[in-house]
């Protein structure tokens, strides 16, 4: 009897301990916003660079799984950390921020047209003018997909491309 | 010629030495003892009836010659047997079940708790959404516009509100954040 009676408590505490965390939500969404906020703030060269790596730092903590929200909080920091390098001159990085987002998930999203775009000027500013012309196309043509679902109240992201 | 030998006389032959005379003779006391005797020996056992457990052998072998029981009746023996014959006792469990009052009791509590917390919050607690919110008009219009180039204020606001729709859909409440 001695034994179960901690037994029953400690099962209490977990099943308080996963209501409290279903309320806070998983640890690694405070962590994002963190970092958008830091880097909302940011106005300094230094500032920046510190929310840069606040963002880098956040895009590890994000589960990977088939959470399409998931896919879409990882491929909005791929964005937020390519336009920081690329306002930084780092345009190489840039591109290569912009393609590793849009190899997370082909679903069309916000997040996917802000990439396409984010490519399209890394490409601009590397001068490969006719890749970044074609990319940048690209990217309206998919704002105007979503605009169009919007407008007809149809969801974003039922996996369609 | 042959005879009974009585004291000094000896009997040479049964049959053929039967004297009728002699039935004539008294019979003497210790005769008829003995005579009295064998009568009632011999009746005792003309009435006593034979063992039970030599009828039965003898119905066993009986039936054994016979080719065996029927069907009904060997079931018929068999449910007397079983009917008759004293189960054995299982063993009754010692003490009272404790583990299981702890384990039904702990169970409970933990429905209870899930099922409180679940009521209490249903409330101000929407279904958690799998699939990314519905975007605005008004965040398209400026995505469009900053596509190309330097994304103005306006998107930056809209791109927020997006973006807390998004990661508050990872919380069950609303409220909380």
């Amino acid at each position: 009897v001695n034994v179960r009676w901690p037994t029953l408590c400690w099962l209490a505490c977990v099943a308080l301990g996963a209501c409290q965390e279903r309320d806070e939500g998983p640890a690694w969404v405070g962590a994002v916003e963190s970092a958008h906020s830091a880097a909302d703030r940011a106005r300094s060269p230094d500032e920046r660079q510190t929310a840069r790596r606040a963002l880098e730092d956040a895009y590890t903590e994000v589960p990977q799984s088939s959470d399409p929200r998931q896919s879409w909080v990882r491929q909005d920091l791929c964005v937020r950390i390519g336009e920081s390098a690329l306002d930084a001159g780092q345009a190489l990085e840039a591109l290569s921020w912009a393609e590793k987002g849009l190899a997370l998930s082909s679903i069309l999203n916000v997040s996917r047209a802000d990439l396409l775009g984010l490519k399209g000027r890394a490409l601009e500013a590397l001068g490969r003018k006719e890749e970044a012309a074609s990319t940048l196309h690209e990217a309206l043509v998919a704002n105007q997909a979503l605009m169009e679902r919007a407008l007809n109240g149809n969801a974003v992201d039922e996996g369609q491309p | 010629v042959g005879g009974i030998e009585r004291g000094d006389e000896r009997v040479t032959s049964r049959d053929d030495d039967f004297d009728p005379e002699l039935l004539d003779e008294p019979i003497e006391p210790a005769e008829q003892l003995e005579a009295d005797r064998l009568a009632r020996a011999l009746d005792e056992r003309a009435e006593r009836e034979p063992p039970r457990d030599a009828l039965e052998a003898g119905f066993l072998l009986r039936v054994l010659h016979d080719g065996g029981l029927a069907p009904e009746r060997e079931k018929a023996i068999l449910d007397e047997l079983l009917r008759v014959t004293p189960r054995p006792r299982t063993p009754s469990r010692r003490g009272f079940p404790w583990t299981f009052l702890f384990a039904g009791l702990g169970v409970s509590a933990l429905a209870v708790v899930l099922v409180l917390d679940r009521t209490l919050t249903s409330g101000s607690a929407p279904p958690v959404a799998l699939s990314l919110p519905q975007p605005s008009v008004e965040l398209l219009e400026a995505q469009a516009a900053g596509l190309t180039g330097q994304k103005d204020s306006k998107y930056t606001a809209a791109m927020a509100d997006y973006r807390r729709d998004v990661l508050g859909s990872f919380r069950r409440r609303e409220g909380d954040e």
